[in-house]
């Protein structure tokens, strides 16, 4: 419904991604977020905990082999 | 509000005319025969990058981009009035379609027997778009700039 942040692992500042998010797609092991400006960031991981109501979503980063 | 593109992370919308048989029944008797359809759908074209993490290690993933590597955070060129704009366009889409959502509710209280509330959830969605009208002369005149 609204714009979200995206956090990676953890919800705290350090952690933003990406704000204002309009769009997520999960494609190949990444998480795929676009923002308002159709930027994009692409997270190697899975989707961890979507928040529609506080708009936020964390994403679980995988860990590198 | 909810903002739709064609073209977002690289995935667009085109149109194919495909062929296919269906096989079904009439009065028990089996038959088969071929359609032609015309239908549309989304699709992306992912490519892969080889980049380094803020640690040193390095890996290749792959992004579905607009197209190419100006999609990706960091290096779009857009001003920060650009950004502001753009937030203050959506928001007042947001709260337009938030008003239309509120005034549904209150039809639905009026329906479940609560005019009071029907009269008082109007109210604020007349208040709500007030706010609205304001934010959309804001941005007609930074639009303007």
């Amino acid at each position: 419904m609204c714009l979200s942040t995206v956090y990676k692992n953890t919800r705290s500042e350090e952690n933003v991604v990406l704000r204002n998010v309009m769009r997520i797609d999960c494609k190949d092991g990444c998480v795929i977020c676009t923002d308002l400006m159709e930027r994009t960031v692409a997270i190697e991981g899975t989707l961890e905990s979507a928040n529609l109501v506080d708009g936020f979503v964390v994403v679980k980063e995988s860990v590198p082999a | 509000m909810h903002i739709h593109h064609d073209h977002i992370a690289g995935g667009h919308t085109h149109q194919h005319e495909h062929t296919h048989s269906h096989e079904h029944t009439h009065d028990g008797v089996a038959h088969s025969h071929e359609h032609t359809h015309i239908h549309q759908h989304d699709h992306v074209h992912p490519h892969t990058h080889e980049h380094l993490h803020e640690d040193g290690h390095g890996h290749t993933h792959s992004h579905s981009c607009n197209g190419g590597c100006s999609g990706c955070a960091g290096s779009c060129e857009h001003t920060p009035m650009e950004e502001l704009v753009a937030l203050m366009k959506y928001m007042a889409g947001h709260n337009a379609s938030h008003a239309k959502e509120l005034a549904e509710l209150a039809v639905q209280l009026e329906k479940a027997g609560s005019r009071a509330a029907y009269e008082q959830v109007m109210a604020a969605v007349s208040d709500f778009e007030k706010g609205n009208m304001r934010l959309s002369v804001v941005l007609a005149s930074l639009e303007a700039k």
